[in-house]
């Protein structure tokens, strides 16, 4: 069986089938990658070869040897993590009859008070509980001693020496192998998911972190040998972004997880994916994050920067064309295909270095352009060649202008690159100590400063205008656009801000305005919850402008940025961040 | 009238709290708290002091709890918000045989809290003796079983009602927000093979922002005369229909049809009878003095004072129009009820044919708030008539808004309000619009438009015609391709 186990890890990197690719497959992974996010179920992954070797090779020790094993994707923004876990995580979950795979963000142990082993326990019961409830139930079962009129203490006893747990777990699992109608509530109790009601009846107190790192333990050691169980955790670095105290408790826990893991779990391999600039600076020397990444570092995969060269351009190409094809049913040409790297190369910011998020949600763009015959290149004669479908052309064999901005770095490049940075780490410095008022006036200050850069002149619209949470423009001098604006860290008070800018629109007297205004939430990426999401969801009429912890830093650096080529560089990364408002705009005018 | 609740929440990230502690301990009643949510009675609203106070207590606590902690006065680490809301409750039925309660429970902790759960009359004690109230909070809602719930979403509590029975799972949902409901019953549906809806969310919350009563009930007995009545029947005969509509484009234009558009006309027994004799002055000065002759039908007017020629005969023309109150009735309510009729027509001929499609509920005349985010508060958008149908063999509900527009030149404007006046929020409670027309049938026929909200499309399709019949199967064909039947 195992075997079956270790074949699925050995495909984990093969190219996904293309006859495979279904319509609408294709258009839901180019509509995220388009609005530059990962996709959740991604067919296709190129380069990374390193890391994709480690990987398989930690996966199938893990299963081998019985052990415990982990990986920590380190890359810089836009690189490609996301893309990179949701692959992994979409592979095994189409085989999922072999392994149990759960996939976690920071954000989602705000429900478990930041305890990540909590987390784990209640992921693992929430999508098998099957599994999880069998594995307890025989393993119950199974430690009871088969001697008649033994009583309740030599009972626990037996429980307890063969299992090596606590008083609490031995009497929980007692009572699940003993009495049926307390056997849904002590699963659940093993699974973190209870109430008031369930401890009431168990007659328990609540289970410790230990006891739950127990549960893991025990889920991986009985709930089948051919099975593995794999955690993977992503945007780690979302927890440094936890207000003071959540991070304590989600770094103890942690720590605690992690070092139980090792010598304790059996076929369990952690894979987490962090943004490097996060792990560079002062946040290092914080004590309990210090010790955690001293543990973490020798698992480090360090995931190839994306580069603009020929080879990559092509690889990318194949693939984005062939699912662009099947999802719009559009033809693009040979002709058209030769065309879109010069178009590319017109429209990247070339001063900067570009990444694999933003090189592909270009190309999907050029190729919109194609589509909707909009000029996606200055007007030439060309000679028509005989049209076929891409999917039967030899990309590879496509000979494309070479171009120097695709093979090298130029050095004005690389001199931008250092004063960029050095720019960066004193706005964040001064960021992280200034408290949240400050931070919050900050905040504003720099949008007021970027917001004209941008096409929204700054207006008084209402009698509120100059409220530290709101800033209120004109886009193009006519539509009224007011921002409500929130660097809150919690995700529970984020939430909160989200209601209170529902509110300043309900209060906005809309008859006052000729043309309806635009409402925008401007918070950090990193602060929101599942619970900010939903209810972003059920609101689409305020548009999301969530901005991640580095682009909040360029935002910063560039009202303090004197020299004008950095300035612009500086607007160049920052311009993205308002390409929610600009569609909505788009739309508008199309009406 | 549905009942209103206060909730109040404490949003804090960093510190743990007894909320129901310290509620009690700032002299506030509440019905129940749980977790860090508290829920008022109207009566036991807590104002601005009794907020402060309780502030106060739990900063008391947090320092307390945690002498080393430095407070800044200036960081956010709560946040108490507070709240007036209806309650909301909802019906559904689970068709799992396998579904056991226990199971169930196991359900909801996965997506939620349960934070207890019992036997309903079990929770009475807390939850509804212990109160002088006569306000139920559990009691009204009659399952064997309640689980008191929280999600992890601003006011996210609720109580959800469960028991088995042979007619299946049967669920009820009593909660504070939309928002919440629709969480749960997405949960739910994603969980559940087959449900069956005892009540539509879509259209509960549509009602739910309805502002004024709505039908104009001080013009009603002009809708309800005799001559009204049978001037409506009139309009829709078939052999009269291309007269009719001559003589309506003249009276809900001009108001009048000359004698000789009478004489083209009179010859249909059906039209003559709504029309009288008038005489139109041609030269009216009105700041001249004017009188009739009763027996003569003369009318005379005074030009000037100094002219001993200056009474003279005033010009008039003879035309022809109806009683003052059926025009007034045609240029404010005929078209609508010319709609309305065809549409009870179909509702009553698929109900006998037992069609796949039934018009369950038509809705005359509301005004609704599709606009404000949270309670609806002004009355943004008008809706004719308003459909809520079903396709009976997939058990799948459309919401049809109906706009009568008397000239179908109006279809652009009307296109315009639409994603103007409804906003994303709210547009996918409909599925599709239909505008109807009576006039200019020739120049907008069969137009089919896409409407674009920033997260959806839906259909609008132009419906005109000036006879009944057609009109009636022109309406049939735009429903069935709203609701996907062909």
């Amino acid at each position: 069986m195992k075997d079956f186990s270790l074949q699925h890890i050995d495909n984990l990197f093969e190219d996904y089938n293309t006859n495979n690719l279904t319509d609408e497959n294709c258009r839901i992974e180019i509509n995220a990658m388009r609005n530059t996010q990962p996709p959740e179920q991604p067919t296709f992954f190129i380069n990374q070869h390193d890391a994709k070797g480690q990987i398989r090779s930690k996966l199938k020790h893990s299963l081998r040897e019985n052990a415990f094993s982990c990986i920590v994707l380190k890359g810089v923004i836009g690189d490609g993590k996301t893309h990179f876990l949701n692959h992994i995580h979409a592979h095994f979950k189409r085989n999922s009859q072999d392994f149990f795979i759960i996939k976690l963000r920071v954000e989602e142990t705000e429900r478990y008070k930041r305890n990540f082993i909590k987390t784990v326990v209640s992921e693992i019961f929430a999508k098998y509980y099957q599994q999880f409830r069998n594995t307890f139930y025989f393993l119950a079962k199974n430690s009871l001693s088969r001697q008649k009129g033994n009583n309740l203490d030599n009972e626990l006893d037996v429980i307890r020496n063969q299992l090596n747990v606590s008083d609490e777990l031995a009497k929980l699992l007692f009572k699940l192998s003993h009495d049926p109608d307390l056997e849904a509530a002590s699963i659940r109790v093993l699974g973190n998911s209870y109430g008031k009601t369930e401890l009431k009846l168990l007659e328990i107190n609540e289970l410790t972190s230990q006891d739950y790192l127990k549960v893991i333990q025990l889920f991986t050691e009985h709930s089948g040998e051919d099975k593995l169980l794999i955690i993977i955790l992503d945007e780690f670095e979302h927890a440094y972004g936890l207000p003071a105290g959540a991070r304590t408790v989600f770094f103890q826990s942690f720590k605690q997880f992690y070092d139980a893991a090792g010598p304790a779990f059996k076929r369990t391999s952690f894979i987490a994916a962090f943004t490097e600039q996060y792990a560079k600076g002062n946040k290092k020397e914080e004590n309990i994050e210090t010790a955690m990444w001293t543990r973490l570092e020798p698992h480090m995969v360090e995931l190839e920067s994306f580069t603009l060269s020929n080879d990559n351009l092509k690889k990318l190409l194949s693939h984005l064309i062939v699912r662009y094809e099947k999802a719009y049913d559009f033809e693009i040409t040979k002709d058209m295909v030769l065309d879109i790297p010069k178009s590319l190369l017109k429209r990247l910011d070339v001063t900067h270095a570009i990444n694999y998020r933003k090189a592909v949600s270009t190309l999907i763009i050029i190729m919109d352009e194609i589509r909707e015959n909009r000029p996606y290149l200055p007007p030439k004669s060309k000679s028509i060649m005989p049209t076929r479908q891409v999917g039967q052309l030899d990309l590879f064999s496509l000979h494309f202008e070479e171009d120097p901005l695709l093979t090298q770095t130029p050095p004005e490049l690389k001199k931008s690159e250092d004063s960029y940075s050095q720019l960066i780490n004193l706005v964040r410095l001064d960021w992280e100590k200034s408290n949240e008022k400050i931070k919050k006036s900050k905040f504003k200050s720099a949008l007021e400063k970027v917001l004209p850069e941008v096409g929204f002149s700054l207006a008084k619209l209402t009698e509120k205008s100059e409220d530290v949470s709101r800033i209120e423009t004109l886009k193009e001098n006519t539509l009224p656009f007011i921002f409500y604006i929130s660097p809150a860290k919690s995700g529970k008070i984020l939430v909160g801000k989200f209601d209170d800018c529902l509110n300043m629109k309900d209060e906005i007297n809309l008859e006052d305005f000729a043309v309806m205004p635009k409402f925008c939430f401007v918070y950090s990426f990193e602060s929101r919850n599942d619970s900010l999401i939903n209810s972003m969801k059920l609101h689409p009429e305020i548009i999301d402008i969530g901005i991640e912890e580095a682009y909040m830093y360029d935002l910063l650096a560039f009202m303090i940025a004197e020299d004008i080529g950095l300035r612009e560089n500086l607007l160049q990364r920052v311009r993205p961040i308002f390409d929610n408002v600009t569609a909505t705009v788009r739309n508008d005018n199309e009406e | 009238m549905k009942n209103k609740w206060i909730l109040l929440e404490l949003r804090c990230d960093l510190f743990e709290f007894n909320f129901e502690d310290l509620i009690k301990k700032c002299g506030l009643v509440s019905r129940i708290v749980v977790e860090n949510i508290a829920l008022f009675e109207e009566k036991d609203r807590p104002n601005s002091s009794d907020i402060l106070q309780l502030e106060e207590a739990i900063f008391e606590n947090i320092l307390n709890n945690n002498p080393s902690f430095e407070m800044d006065p200036d960081e956010e680490i709560l946040e108490l918000k507070l709240i007036e809301c209806d309650e909301f409750i909802f019906d559904l039925v689970i068709n799992d045989d396998d579904l056991e309660e226990e199971k169930f429970i196991d359900f909801l902790q996965v997506f939620g809290r349960v934070h207890e759960y019992d036997l309903e009359h079990v929770h009475f004690e807390n939850l509804e003796y212990s109160f002088d109230s006569s306000m139920p909070l559990i009691h009204d809602i009659r399952m064997k079983n309640v689980a008191i719930f929280c999600l992890d979403m601003l006011y996210g509590i609720c109580f959800v009602g469960y028991m088995k029975r042979e007619t299946g799972f049967q669920v009820r949902i009593k909660t504070f927000q939309y928002d919440i409901v629709k969480t749960i019953i997405d949960k739910f549906s994603e969980n559940f093979g087959e449900i069956t809806f005892k009540d539509n969310l879509k259209w509960n919350r549509l009602l739910n922002r309805k502002i004024s009563s709505g039908y104009r009930t001080t013009d009603s007995f002009i809708a309800e005369n005799d001559l009204m009545k049978q001037f409506l029947k009139t309009t829709k005969n078939t052999e009269s229909a291309e007269n009719m509509m001559q003589l309506l484009s003249k009276l809900c234009g001009k108001g009048y049809v000359s004698e000789k558009e009478y004489s083209d006309l009179s010859h249909d027994k059906n039209i003559g009878k709504f029309l009288l004799p008038f005489y139109r002055i041609d030269k009216n000065h009105l700041s001249n003095m004017v009188w009739f002759g009763l027996s003569t039908g003369t009318v005379y007017k005074e030009q000037n004072k100094t002219d001993p020629k200056r009474i003279q005969q005033a010009q008039f023309t003879r035309i022809f129009s109806t009683h003052h109150d059926l025009l007034y009735y045609i240029r404010s309510y005929w078209h609508q009820h010319f709609v309305e009729e065809a549409l009870i027509k179909i509702q009553s001929s698929w109900n006998e044919s037992r069609y796949a499609l039934q018009i369950i509920d038509i809705k005359i005349d509301h005004q609704f708030d599709l606009l404000s985010e949270k309670n609806a508060q002004n009355a943004t958008r008008d809706i004719d008539c308003l459909l809520l149908v079903r396709n009976i063999e997939m058990q799948k509900d459309y919401i049809i808004p109906i706009e009568s527009k008397r000239n179908s030149k109006e279809f652009n404007k009307v296109t315009k309000e639409t994603v103007e006046k409804i906003s994303s929020t709210y547009c996918d409670i409909f599925d599709g619009f239909i505008v109807t027309s009576y006039f200019n049938k020739e120049s907008e026929e069969n137009i089919s438009r896409t409407l674009s909200w920033a997260c959806s499309q839906k259909k609008i399709i132009l419906c005109v015609e000036n006879v009944y019949s057609k009109f009636i199967n022109k309406l049939q064909e735009s429903i069935k391709e709203i609701c996907e039947v062909s």
